[in-house]
């Protein structure tokens, strides 16, 4: 169903193309939708999709471009408490009153994809999809959708003084909402930002929601990305980030996982040049029949990059969670500091975690430590908190905040942190 | 206050405890002594409600009420305080956040009012002094990278805090220099009242000569086999315990 969808939208696209018809970026997505044609959509044959099992979501009749049923007035309620941020919302795929609020720096550019096509046509030419591979049919079908989506260009040694938030509500009452958004995003040299992404979910139908984003980090610029996923059991989502970093730059992405159906992210960094930094935090807190599927890969090309990651899960009830991190360390990286760790925490005996790191190395001077934990509650520790007067279900709970701790202590901004922990709570 | 009687205990198949029987009341230090493996710590932990431990046979009654029956949590509520021997480490709960939430469950227990913060933090502060606590170390995830002397402070600290009717120290002295085991035999000293009593698990005698015992309990393999004032302390640890094993194996 999603494959014959996904072609009919596709096609109604192209036919309304207003000039477009010889870019680049028409061109692209072509190839695109001409991969989506041809390959499948990934089974658990497939050594990727080994542990995310997406047949039911395949089969499943989604209404696409179920848009406008959000009440205008309601978009502030949306909001984060206390975080002033330049705020994008998205009604099921559709962005929506657009730039009434926005009140923009000089250095930022902000503005719908569709927009950026013609406005910023040599820029979006240059990146779009030469970064991102269409290296499966969710990301063929991303490339081949791409419409509905915004474009962020900070400018040479700017740095924006808010950050950036793209809300995704999915207004589930009366639809069955499918909907593709791309992101792309250039931090032109020396810059710095900060984007934070979460979904918020409205009413109980199932939903499907696949976005990309394409980040293109230049020399020396900072950027600090959020990923803040609280999904309800119904909520499907698959999400690929791909993050192509220059030298002397640095990347952090913070990613938080609540439930959902099926979830699948893909986090791809490339690091192109030298002595770059790279971070990934993540944790998943799963319950009922949740999963969460985590990939990562980070290529190490040049000399002396540090790439640090922490994924961290806590799965309850029948849910299961997916953790791959793959390293690749070249030949020319020398001097290269990789460290991966991924912990676990079940609290059911039905809860699963399938984890695997990879790490390929061909550099000799290099230092790389994984190392992945799964375990319950320690007894030991229970006991204490218990012998002090602590009900057994209040020291579970101060148990797993703690482990969860490590990770959402990373994040920097106060408001965005006390929502996380509240929706996690 | 606390009375055992015939109290059997066994780890997996193996019996450690083989019949003690213990009175203690109100106002009253008692002290168990005994060599290594002769059952002490199992006493300390069984006491608190460590589930590790099977309770074959035997009574254990804490203000009239079948401490046996009671979850750790109850115990503790009820005023049992367990100072461990290896306190546990838990990074990512700092040691305000855990003491808040003690108190605040014991008090909630009790049927009192949770204190605010304001009243929290002045007796938090006022508790500190009993052992000289570093602040430092409230602000920092519970034990964890704290020194083995800083573990046992913190210990006798939480009970400042929590002002237990029935304090079981396990090996408070073990790992703690001179000078630390002054200050925690100080704290200790400052928290004795008529209406509280404590049990010292020791090894050593010389934590007794800070704490002084009412009674002196000398327990080898599982039974207690000798019982005295502080006195028996004293020869303990002139003669050791060799003559004490002697002594039960030729009556055996």
């Amino acid at each position: 169903m999603l494959k014959e969808q996904t072609l009919a939208l596709v096609e109604k696209n192209f036919k309304n193309l207003n000039g477009l018809s010889d870019s680049q970026f028409q061109k692209k997505r072509e190839e695109a939708k001409d991969l989506f044609e041809k390959v499948e959509l990934p089974t658990t044959k497939d050594e990727e999709w080994k542990y995310t099992n997406i047949k039911n979501i395949a089969n499943e009749s989604f209404d696409f471009e179920a848009f406008g049923s959000l009440k205008k007035g309601r978009l502030k309620g949306h909001t984060i408490e206390g975080l002033d941020a330049y705020y994008l919302f998205f009604d099921n795929g559709k962005l929506v009153d657009f730039a009434e609020s926005l009140d923009l720096e000089n250095g930022l550019t902000l503005k719908p994809l569709k927009d950026a096509i013609k406005s910023e046509s040599s820029l979006v030419d240059q990146h779009f999809s030469s970064h991102l591979e269409n290296k499966n049919a969710f990301i063929a079908q991303n490339t081949a959708l791409a419409s509905e989506g915004v474009f962020i260009k900070i400018d040479k040694n700017y740095t924006v003084k808010k950050p950036i938030a793209i809300v995704n509500i999915i207004s589930a009452n009366e639809y069955k909402p499918f909907f593709a958004t791309r992101n792309l995003i250039v931090a032109e040299e020396g810059s710095s930002a900060t984007l934070i992404e979460y979904s918020i979910k409205v009413g109980n139908n199932k939903s499907l929601q696949n976005t990309a984003n394409e980040i293109v980090i230049s020399r020396n610029a900072k950027f600090e990305h959020y990923q803040i996923q609280i999904n309800s059991e119904s909520s499907s989502e698959i999400n690929t980030s791909h993050v192509s970093q220059e030298g002397d730059s640095r990347y952090s992405n913070y990613k938080v996982s609540n439930n959902g159906w099926v979830v699948r992210n893909d986090l791809d960094i490339d690091l192109k040049g030298s002595n770059c930094e790279t971070n990934m935090f993540g944790i998943y807190k799963l319950d009922g029949k949740s999963h969460v599927d985590n990939h990562t890969s980070i290529n190490h090309r040049e000399p002396h990059s540090i790439s640090n990651q922490l994924y961290k899960g806590v799965i309850d009830g029948n849910a299961t969670g997916v953790f791959n991190g793959k390293i690749y360390v070249q030949q020319k990286a020398q001097k290269t500091n990789a460290f991966q760790s991924n912990n676990n925490l079940l609290l059911s005996d039905n809860a699963t975690i399938n984890t695997k790191p990879q790490l390929e190395i061909w550099a000799d001077d290099v230092k790389c430590t994984h190392g992945s934990t799964t375990g319950a509650i320690d007894e030991e520790a229970l006991f204490y908190l218990r012998s002090r007067g602590i009900s057994l279900s209040q020291s579970k709970k101060l148990l797993i905040e703690a482990f969860g701790n490590e990770v959402l202590d990373k994040i920097k901004i106060d408001a965005l942190k006390n929502w996380v922990v509240e929706k996690l709570s | 206050m606390l009375s055992i009687k015939d109290l059997r205990v066994n780890i997996e198949d193996k019996e450690i405890l083989k019949g003690i029987s213990l009175d203690v009341k109100p106002g009253e230090v008692h002290a168990i002594m005994g060599p290594n493996g002769s059952g002490k710590s199992t006493l300390a932990s069984v006491l608190a409600g460590r589930d590790s431990f099977e309770v074959k046979s035997g009574e254990v009654s804490f203000l009239e009420e079948d401490l046996l029956e009671m979850a750790p949590e109850e115990r503790a509520q009820k005023g049992v305080f367990l100072a461990f021997q290896y306190p546990v480490e838990i990074p990512g709960v700092t040691n305000t956040t855990f003491l808040r939430t003690a108190v605040n469950e014991i008090r909630k227990a009790r049927g009192q009012e949770k204190l605010d913060a304001v009243s929290f933090l002045k007796l938090r502060n006022e508790k500190m002094k009993v052992v000289d606590l570093d602040p430092e170390l409230l602000n920092r995830s519970l034990n964890e990278g704290f020194s083995g002397g800083e573990k046992k402070r913190n210990e006798i600290f939480q009970m400042a805090m929590l002002e237990p009717k029935l304090a079981i120290l396990d090996e408070t002295d073990s790992g703690l220099d001179i000078d630390a085991l002054k200050t925690v035999a100080n704290g200790v000293n400052s928290l004795k009242s008529e209406n509280n009593a404590f049990i010292v698990v020791t090894h050593y005698q010389r934590l007794l000569d800070y704490i002084v015992p009412d009674y002196v309990h000398v327990l080898y393999k599982g039974k207690i086999v000798k019982s005295g004032t502080k006195e028996l302390a004293l020869e303990l640890e002139e003669k050791g315990y060799d003559w004490i094993k002697e002594e039960v194996e030729t009556i055996s």
